[in-house]
């Protein structure tokens, strides 16, 4: 049996840890939600193992050192980049709302929130041109959208099968997921050209995916 | 069935050599378990979707009552146990394997001698005789020779444990073992392994006790006679005679 790894990353409050929590129900998935170390290494008897870390608070291309404390506050992403039969799923949420509800939940002020969701943007978009095949795009607009259909596409890009009990972790965590949070008013897009240009190829596919294109 | 409030946590237990690791693959194996192999930390509280999460460790030398601070690297070699027991809806499963057959496993693959090797063992029953006797309901013992001869049964007695249902890949484990990769099927030359009840000579001068617990652990393998012994403190004498009864 050939183990996969896998990580599930995105801007905080994107929906990673829903995704998490479904594809967890999975027999022979075991995910972890911001697992500071890789102890995913330490599973035994499954196919696929992984964890779910957000960008960029938990996980970066950088290592970052969080100022005045003695640890990491995000490790690098290079070191699952390292991993043999590395997959990634890049959780991808409506820019204006992600940067709302990061103000909302977290406290953050606009241009902080924007920043976070800006930085997640660009190391997505990074990955999913260094890892092409091996990066699948999923949004929440999907999820909610058919959420079945998320799944059946999740597990054949993992090489499963589908299983309908992963339908029960939206159901039974669905008091954990997202909201729905007004917009934030300011305009991402002539705020961040660059950043946005980025975002919308990253939605794209996602698009085509909910009109049942390929 | 997986909200956290309902959720099991399991913690493997058994000395270095005892078939911990075969134990906790085939356990792993279930759909239901998200399952560590050796891992510090509480790390599998951190996993989502599985009815049950845990660990597996070797005892003492992972894992003892109290944590062992090691001044030489300033940190922690050893988790404690009591941590675990804090754990809401905690089970325990426990394997045990003769004396003979675990010294002379830890000589040849970890080199270290023959002292050491009794010691880990003594020790490891000592800890895991405790456990039994203050989670009578909520701990299953393993013996080692047994399972190979009969993993069904024992994995039945695991899902029963965990209130899980009882499935039949998880006799499958010995291919997830990450040791032994090579395995086609359980060695079951080694379920004939020094199974007689002999007590190795001069072991009862030196350890006083200790076989007399592992005896008492490895009838806590069996199901009436883990009843019989733990909730009505029979006599090592009574349960020897009930087993050759039975």
């Amino acid at each position: 049996m050939t183990k996969q790894h896998l990580l599930i990353t995105g801007a905080p409050r994107s929906g990673t840890t829903l995704l998490a929590n479904m594809l967890g129900r999975h027999s022979e998935i075991v995910l972890f939600v911001a697992a500071k170390r890789m102890f995913f290494n330490r599973v035994v008897s499954k196919t696929v193992v992984g964890n779910t870390l957000c960008v960029p608070d938990e996980i970066d291309f950088r290592e970052r050192r969080q100022q005045g404390i003695s640890f990491y506050s995000a490790r690098p992403l290079e070191r699952y980049l390292k991993f043999q039969n590395f997959r990634t799923l890049l959780a991808v949420q409506d820019g204006s709302r992600v940067v709302a509800a990061i103000m909302r939940d977290e406290g953050e002020t606009f241009d902080a929130a924007a920043q976070c969701w800006c930085r997640a943007v660009a190391v997505m978009h990074e990955l999913k041109q260094r890892l092409q095949q091996n990066a699948l795009l999923v949004s929440m607009a999907h999820l909610r959208a058919n959420p079945e259909d998320l799944m059946r596409r999740v597990a054949a890009f993992l090489g499963l099968e589908y299983q309908a009990k992963m339908l029960e972790g939206w159901q039974e965590d669905s008091a954990d997921a997202p909201t729905d949070v007004a917009p934030a008013a300011h305009d991402l897009k002539s705020l961040y050209p660059e950043i946005w240009k980025k975002y919308l190829e990253l939605c794209v596919p996602d698009e085509r995916q909910i009109k049942g294109g390929n | 069935m997986t909200k956290e409030s309902n959720r099991r946590h399991l913690l493997i237990l058994g000395a270095p050599r005892s078939g911990t690791t075969l134990l906790a693959a085939m356990i792993g194996c279930h759909d239901d378990i998200g399952l560590l192999v050796e891992a510090k930390r509480m790390a599998f509280t951190e996993i989502v979707g599985k009815a049950v999460v845990g660990n597996k460790l070797c005892v003492p030398n992972q894992i003892e009552f109290e944590a062992n601070w090691d001044r030489r690297v300033s940190r922690f070699s050893k988790a404690a146990l009591e941590k675990y027991l804090a754990l809401p809806n905690f089970k325990l499963v426990l394997i045990v394997r003769h004396v003979e057959a675990v010294a002379s496993s830890i000589k040849k693959r970890a080199g270290k001698p023959n002292e050491t090797a009794l010691m880990y063992w003594r020790r490891g029953i000592e800890i895991m005789h405790k456990l039994k006797q203050r989670l009578p309901q909520d701990a299953v013992v393993i013996s080692f020779e047994s399972m190979l001869a009969n993993p069904e049964r024992h994995m039945r007695r695991v899902t029963d444990l965990l209130a899980l249902p009882y499935q039949e890949k998880m006799l499958e484990g010995y291919k997830h073992n990450p040791y032994y990769r090579e395995f086609s099927g359980f060695d079951l030359s080694r379920a004939a392994a020094p199974e007689s009840a002999a007590e190795p000579a001069d072991f009862a001068d030196k350890h006083p006790g200790v076989w007399k617990k592992f005896l008492e652990l490895r009838a806590a393998g069996e199901k009436i006679l883990a009843w019989v012994f733990f909730y009505f403190n029979f006599e090592l004498s009574d349960i020897v005679e009930l087993s050759n009864i039975i």
